[in-house]
């Protein structure tokens, strides 16, 4: 898989995450691998690179809040309006890739 | 010059924040921080020990520098390194050249955090130098004004830029026969030590040297050549700079194996730094950890080829079936591009000696005819090198990382 395709799956399961609702770094990182069944495994340090440029890019916003368990606070990212449409357009995207692969994969 | 001890954490969060300023760094650093805290808090409960717990969080991480070079790409240069199409980058970015010109702190080309950081760091970043040095971090900092004096002359040439809106400043440098590269500049807030050790805060420009060898590796058309051992002199195509003065000497192994590695495991991995690459440096955390266990480490002596005297690296990639393997997270394939990496100088007697971790004996292995494959490469250092070669130069084996 090239980078670039990678990177763009990335972006498209970080978003899919934070489709319901906002949380931070360790939470987004066992939830794409619970919803990937591990397929995305990935340096937990590179998570962030990858979130902060959806945050430079304005598809998701990010504020600090105060730890349930002590310690520094977590970063807490949430989708933006751009980021919900962002993450329609990819995923019908995706749909459309994805059924035509499977149309000519899966015929005969 | 003892920087004191910090926790591997520290050194992680320090290495994964490394040039980045201000207000991102700070924000980077205590994300990077609640994220180890919780999940140090996790394999405690889980039964490990604090120790344990640290490492195995740290492993999970992965290399600081992955989270350093994506950081930079964001915030610092944006776009002006990756792509290779610094001009046009430049001109998109709106980047405004600056005038401004003040008298140099000091004269000498670097520095390194004073004492007084190393202390203020073990207080906590609540101290308001803690917050100052947090950011000097444990970089070598070029001076602006006598980096440029020292090679302006040789017909580099220098921008000053920032990026508007932001506090941020960025250098240009264009060596001769190369196109520009950028790295940032950092105009205040950073204390670095003067000739009697006293503070002196870091204004009006200084560069990390780290960051600038990381951006002058991404450029195919640039090759540096190292001279010397201590104080040595780096030439950029036919620029040379020499790094460290009598009254600031450059240790000659610190030089070597802190700040060269970035062009070392590009070269040998074919990876960007900090992407694929991990790498483990005994010898390092020797110089920094006084606590250090001496047996964790041993000399050996290899027979340098037909003698030549110089200075010599060797560069080993680590199996993930070897001793670093409780390093390695499950499933974590990458891992297997590991180096280790140690430089020294030749001996009268031909031979050269490395003060290398107990552990992997593949070192050892690789240079006998046992393992012709090998996992380790002797490589002599551009000692004596004129401007325009290569850095360095293979010398056993030839046959380099090959599985």
């Amino acid at each position: 898989m090239s980078k670039g395709l990678l990177r763009d799956n990335f972006d498209l399961i970080l978003l899919a995450i934070l489709e319901d609702g906002p949380k931070y770094g360790l939470e987004i990182i066992a939830e794409a691998r619970s919803r990937t069944d591990g397929f995305f495994d990935f340096k937990e340090g590179s998570l962030y690179p990858a979130l902060h440029r959806l945050d430079q890019a304005g598809l998701v916003e990010a504020e600090f809040a105060p730890s349930t368990r002590g310690g520094p606070r977590r970063r807490y990212y949430r989708l933006t309006e751009a980021g919900i449409k962002q993450l329609a357009e990819k995923r019908e995207a995706w749909e459309r890739f994805s059924g035509a692969v499977g149309a000519l994969w899966g015929s005969k | 010059m003892s920087r004191g001890k910090k926790t591997a954490s520290e050194r992680y969060l320090e290495r994964a924040t490394r040039g980045l300023w201000g207000r991102k760094r700070k924000e980077i650093r205590e994300e990077l921080e609640a994220h180890l805290h919780e999940r140090m808090l996790a394999h405690r409960i889980g039964g490990l020990g604090e120790a344990d717990a640290e490492e195995r969080a740290l492993a999970e991480l992965g290399d600081p520098r992955a989270v350093s070079a994506g950081m930079m790409r964001l915030y610092t240069l944006p776009t002006l390194v990756g792509s290779g199409l610094l001009t046009t980058a430049a001109a998109s970015l709106s980047v405004v050249l600056l005038t401004a010109s003040a008298e140099p702190a000091l004269p000498g080309t670097f520095y390194w955090p004073s004492e007084a950081c190393v202390q203020a760091l073990a207080v906590g970043p609540e101290d308001p130098l803690g917050r100052a040095c947090i950011q000097a971090d444990n970089s070598l900092w070029l001076e602006q004004e006598a980096l440029q004096a020292a090679l302006e002359p040789q017909g580099v040439i220098f921008s000053e830029a920032s990026v508007p809106g932001s506090s941020e400043g960025l250098l240009g440098i264009t060596f001769p026969g190369s196109t520009s590269v950028y790295s940032s500049l950092g105009r205040s807030n950073v204390l670095v030590s003067g000739p009697s050790g006293e503070d002196i805060p870091v204004s009006p420009g200084y560069l990390s040297f780290w960051d600038l060898v990381k951006a002058v590796s991404y450029q195919q058309d640039l090759r540096i050549a190292v001279e010397g051992w201590d104080n040595p002199k780096v030439h950029f195509n036919t620029a040379t700079l020499q790094i460290g003065t009598e009254t600031h000497p450059m240790n000659g192994i610190e030089f070597y194996e802190n700040y060269l590695d970035a062009v070392f495991f590009k070269d040998l991995s074919g990876a960007v730094p900090g992407e694929y690459v991990h790498y483990v440096n005994p010898r390092f955390d020797r110089a920094r950890n006084p606590a250090f266990d001496e047996s964790a480490l041993r000399t050996v002596s290899i027979p340098v080829p037909e003698g030549a005297p110089g200075v010599y690296g060797i560069v080993t990639r680590l199996n993930v079936e070897g001793p670093f393997s409780r390093l390695a997270p499950p499933g974590l394939t990458s891992w297997d591009v590991s180096f280790m990496f140690s430089v020294a100088r030749s001996g009268a007697d031909g031979t050269v000696s490395f003060d290398l971790p107990t552990a992997p004996l593949q070192f050892v292995k690789a240079f006998s005819a046992e393992e012709p494959e090998g996992t380790s490469v002797l490589v002599r250092l551009g000692g004596g090198a004129g401007a325009g070669e290569g850095w360095y130069e293979v010398v056993a084996p030839e046959t380099l990382m090959v599985r």
